[in-house]
C-alpha cells in the first residue's frame, strides 16, 4: 500500500501537468489542425521522451556534485569538449560505439582534471570550476581546427543515441551510475555529511580528497552520457565566455524540482519524473505557439517560482491542513 | 541551376579573368596598411573563408589584417571593439553589423580612419540615418549578403529552385510547401521574399497542370525568434512536403527535422550554408537539402578595394559622390552539379587557392594598382560571383 502511494505521488506531477496542458490545448484553436488536437498527436510522446533523456543526463551530473556540496560550473565545458572529441572520433571511424566510448572516456578524464586542480590547488570550488570552464572552453577553439563538430547528428548511423529508442540507453545508464554511486559506494553515502558540514565531515574522519575523486569519476561518466546525447542532437561549435555553463544550467530546473518530487521515492526518480513533467509542459506551450520567446520565459519562470514556493512551504501547508482537520474533529 | 545561367556566369568569369591578366600594370607600390575586420561570429564558413582569402592578399596588397567579432545586440561592445582596433593602429575597419554605426563613425572620424561594411545591408542606417552614415566621408559603403531589402529577389530564386526540382522529379513533384522566416523587425527582406515566393507560385498555378499549395505564412508558427524551429511545426503543417526556409535553415530548421525524424520525408530549401549539408544534399544521403545559398567571401573586395584606394590617396574616376550599398548575387546551390562546385569552393574549403580572384586580380581592381580600374568594374566583380 505504501509502495502504491509512493508511485502515485511520484507520478502526480507529470500526470497533473498532462491534464492541465490537455485542458488548455483543448480550449485553444491554435492546437487544432484538421480537427485534431496536436497535443495528443503521436509526436508528443516521442518528443517528450527524447528531450527528457538529455535533461536527465545533465541534471544528474549537476545533482551528483551538488549533493556533495559542490556547485560545479565546469560540467558544461567538459560535456561540450567530450562531445567534440566523441563527434570527431565517430566521424573518423564511422562508428557510433567508438563515439560513445570516447565521450565516456573524455567525460571522466576532463572531470578528473577538474578534481585534481581542486584538490592540488586548494581553491574554492567556484573559482576552480570557473577557471576550468574557461580552460576547457578555450580548448574547443584549438581542437580540430576550431571548427567544432558539424553533421554528426545528421548522419543517421552515427546519431542513433539522439533518437528513439537508443536515446534511452545513455539516460538509463546515467541513472544507474547515479544510483550505484549514491547508494552503493561509501563515498556516495558520506557525501551528504560533507554537503551539510564539510569541516565536521573531515573531522570525523571522512577523506574529502577521496570523496572528490570518486564523485568526479562518477559525474564524469554521467557527463559522458550527456555528451553522446548532445552530439547526437546538435552541431557543436566552439564556446567561450562561460557559454557552456549556460548550456549546463539550462537543465537545472528539474534538479530542484526532482529533489522535492523525489521525497516520495528517491532523488533519481524525482529528477526523471520532473524532467518528463517539464517536457510535457514545454510541448504543450509549443502547441500553443508559446514555445519560445518572452511568454515562454514568463510562464516557465512563474511556474518554477510557484513550484519552489510550494515545495519550501509544504511543511506549513501540511500543518495548516492538519490543524483544520483537528479543529473539525 | 539552369544551364544558360551557368554558361553566362562562366563567360563573365572568363572575360574578367582575361581582362585582369591583360591590364595588370601596378603604378606604385601600395602603402603599408593595417585593416581591422570584425565578423558577426568568430568562427564559421563565412569568417573562415574570408580570413583565408584576405591572408592570401596580404603580401600583394601590403596589408596586415586584424580580426575581431561584433555582437548582434550590444552597441557598446561593438564600439569598444572599434576603439581597441583604433588603438592598435588600424587604418580602416570593415564591419559586418549595423549596430551603433553612427557612434562607430564618430570614433573613426576622430581617429582619421575609414569604415566600410561587408555581408550587411546597413538597412537601419540606410533608412533612418542615410546622410549621417552614407553621406559621411569616412564611410565607404557596404556590400550586402545577397540583394538589398529594397531589391529583394531571393523569393524568385526559391521558386526557381522548386520548379527545377519538380522538373527533375516529374514523377514525384513537390506540391505542398511551407515556409520559415526570421522576424520582420530583424530581417524585413525575408518576409518580402516569402511574399514574393507566394506570388510566384500563385502566378505559376494559373497555368500549371500540377498546382503547388503554399501554407500561408503564420506569424506564430513560421516566424523563428532566433530559436530552432518548434517541434510542433510538422503537426501544424501536416501536409508539407518541403520547407522554404528564408531563415538560416541549417542551424534553425534542419536540427528539428532530424530530431522529429522527418528529414527523410520532407525537403529543405534554405539560405545559408553552415557546413555538413553535402552529406544529405540533392541525391545524397537522406536527400533532405535541395537548396543552399551563400554569398562568396570574395565579395569583401568591394569594401577592401575602396578602403585601400583611400589609404593610398587614389580614387576611381567614376567614384559615386556618396557611399553605396551593393547587392550581390548569391551562389544558389540546387543540384548535384552545383554541390560539386560548392564542395571545392573557397567558401567551403577556406582554401584561398579556390578563390575566384587571385591577389593580382584584386590589385588590378584598385585605382593605385591599375590606373584604368573603375568603380563599375569593382561592382561587376562583386556581382558576378554566382553559379
Amino acid at each position: 500500500m505504501k509502495a502504491v502511494k509512493k508511485v502515485l505521488l511520484s507520478l502526480a506531477f507529470p500526470v497533473l501537468m498532462f491534464v492541465v496542458m490537455l485542458v488548455i490545448t483543448m480550449n485553444s484553436d491554435k492546437c487544432f489542425v484538421n480537427g485534431h488536437n496536436i497535443f495528443l498527436g503521436k509526436d508528443m510522446v516521442k518528443q517528450v521522451v527524447i528531450n527528457s533523456c538529455m535533461t536527465v543526463c545533465v541534471a544528474l551530473a549537476i545533482w551528483l556534485q551538488l549533493k556533495n556540496g559542490r556547485f560545479d560550473f565546469s560540467g558544461g565545458a567538459s560535456m561540450v569538449l567530450a562531445a567534440i572529441g566523441a563527434g570527431y572520433a565517430g566521424q573518423q571511424t564511422g562508428s557510433m560505439w567508438t563515439a560513445f566510448a570516447v565521450a565516456v572516456a573524455l567525460g571522466v578524464v576532463l572531470s578528473m582534471g577538474t578534481a585534481i586542480v581542486y584538490i592540488v590547488g586548494r581553491l574554492p570550488i567556484i573559482i576552480c570550476t570557473i577557471g576550468m570552464t574557461l580552460l576547457y572552453e578555450s580548448l574547443t577553439y584549438l581542437l580540430f581546427g576550431g571548427q567544432g563538430i558539424r553533421g554528426f547528428y545528421s548522419t543517421p548511423t552515427l546519431s542513433r543515441m539522439g533518437r528513439m529508442p537508443l536515446v534511452l540507453l545513455p539516460a538509463v545508464l546515467a541513472m544507474l551510475i547515479f544510483v550505484v554511486y549514491t547508494y552503493f559506494t561509501a563515498s556516495g553515502r558520506r557525501g551528504k555529511i560533507l554537503a551539510n558540514n564539510q569541516s565536521a565531515g573531515v573531522n570525523i574522519g571522512i577523506n574529502e580528497n577521496k570523496n572528490v575523486f570518486t564523485s568526479y569519476i562518477f559525474s564524469g561518466l554521467i557527463i559522458g552520457m550527456a555528451a553522446i546525447v548532445y552530439i547526437s542532437q546538435n552541431d557543436v561549435t566552439p564556446q567561450s565566455g562561460l557559454a557552456t555553463s549556460s548550456i549546463m544550467f539550462s537543465y537545472i530546473v528539474p534538479v530542484f524540482m526532482g529533489t522535492f518530487i523525489g521525497l516520495a521515492s528517491n532523488d533519481v526518480i524525482g529528477i526523471a519524473i520532473a524532467a518528463i513533467g517539464m517536457q510535457i509542459m514545454n510541448y504543450g506551450l509549443n502547441c500553443l505557439n508559446l514555445g519560445a520567446g518572452g511568454w515562454q520565459q514568463i510562464i516557465m519562470g512563474v511556474f518554477v517560482l510557484g513550484f519552489y514556493t510550494f515545495s519550501s512551504q509544504s511543511g506549513k501547508i501540511a500543518a495548516f491542513f492538519e490543524k483544520r482537520k483537528a479543529a473539525h474533529a | 541551376m539552369k544551364t544558360s545561367k551557368k554558361i553566362m556566369a562562366l563567360a563573365l568569369t572568363g572575360a574578367l579573368a582575361a581582362s585582369s591578366v591583360s591590364v595588370v600594370s601596378v603604378s606604385a607600390e601600395p602603402k603599408k596598411a593595417t585593416i581591422g575586420v570584425c565578423f558577426y561570429q568568430d568562427t564559421g564558413k563565412a569568417p573562415n573563408a574570408t580570413k583565408a582569402f584576405l591572408e592570401s592578399l596580404a603580401d600583394t596588397l601590403n596589408v596586415e589584417f586584424k580580426y575581431g567579432t561584433f555582437t548582434q545586440t550590444d552597441e557598446a561592445a561593438n564600439l569598444t571593439k572599434v576603439q581597441e582596433l583604433i588603438a592598435s593602429g588600424v587604418d580602416g575597419i570593415i564591419g559586418t553589423m549595423d549596430l551603433g554605426t553612427q557612434s562607430i563613425l564618430s570614433e573613426c572620424e576622430a581617429a582619421g580612419i575609414y569604415y566600410a561594411g561587408y555581408l550587411c545591408d546597413f538597412d537601419t542606417s540606410y533608412t533612418t540615418a542615410y546622410d549621417d552614415v552614407f553621406g559621411n566621408s569616412n564611410f565607404l559603403g557596404t556590400v550586402v549578403d545577397g540583394h538589398a531589402p529594397d531589391d529583394v529577389n531571393i523569393g524568385d530564386q526559391f521558386f526557381d529552385s522548386l520548379i527545377e526540382y519538380n522538373e527533375r522529379n516529374a514523377d514525384a513533384p513537390l506540391t505542398h510547401v511551407s515556409m520559415a522566416v526570421f522576424p520582420v523587425w530583424a530581417f524585413p527582406a525575408q518576409t518580402t521574399a516569402a511574399e514574393q515566393f507566394v506570388a510566384d507560385v500563385e502566378e505559376y498555378n494559373k497555368t500549371a497542370e500540377t498546382p503547388i499549395t503554399v501554407d500561408p505564412l503564420d506569424e506564430e508558427v513560421d516566424v523563428l525568434n532566433f530559436a530552432p524551429l518548434d517541434s510542433t511545426y510538422f503537426s501544424k503543417h501536416p501536409d508539407t512536403q518541403a520547407i522554404m526556409s528564408f531563415a538560416a535553415g541549417t542551424s534553425f530548421v534542419y536540427p528539428t527535422m532530424v530530431s522529429a525524424g522527418v528529414d527523410s520525408d520532407i525537403k529543405l530549401f534554405t539560405t545559408g550554408a553552415d557546413g555538413g549539408e553535402e552529406t544529405n544534399f540533392g541525391s545524397a544521403g537522406t536527400q533532405t537539402y535541395q537548396q543552399i545559398a551563400f554569398t562568396g567571401a570574395e565579395s569583401i573586395v568591394y569594401p577592401l578595394v575602396l578602403m585601400l584606394n583611400k589609404i593610398n590617396d587614389t580614387e576611381f574616376a567614376d567614384m559615386p559622390e556618396k557611399a553605396e550599398r551593393i547587392s550581390t548575387e548569391l551562389y544558389i546551390v540546387n543540384s548535384d552539379e552545383d554541390m560539386e562546385l560548392y564542395v571545392n569552393s573557397l567558401y567551403n574549403t577556406a582554401d584561398a587557392a579556390n578563390a575566384a580572384y587571385t591577389p593580382e586580380d584584386v590589385l588590378n581592381m584598385t585605382a593605385f594598382g591599375n590606373p584604368d580600374a573603375t568603380y563599375a568594374g569593382l561592382v561587376e566583380a562583386v556581382q558576378t560571383l554566382t553559379y
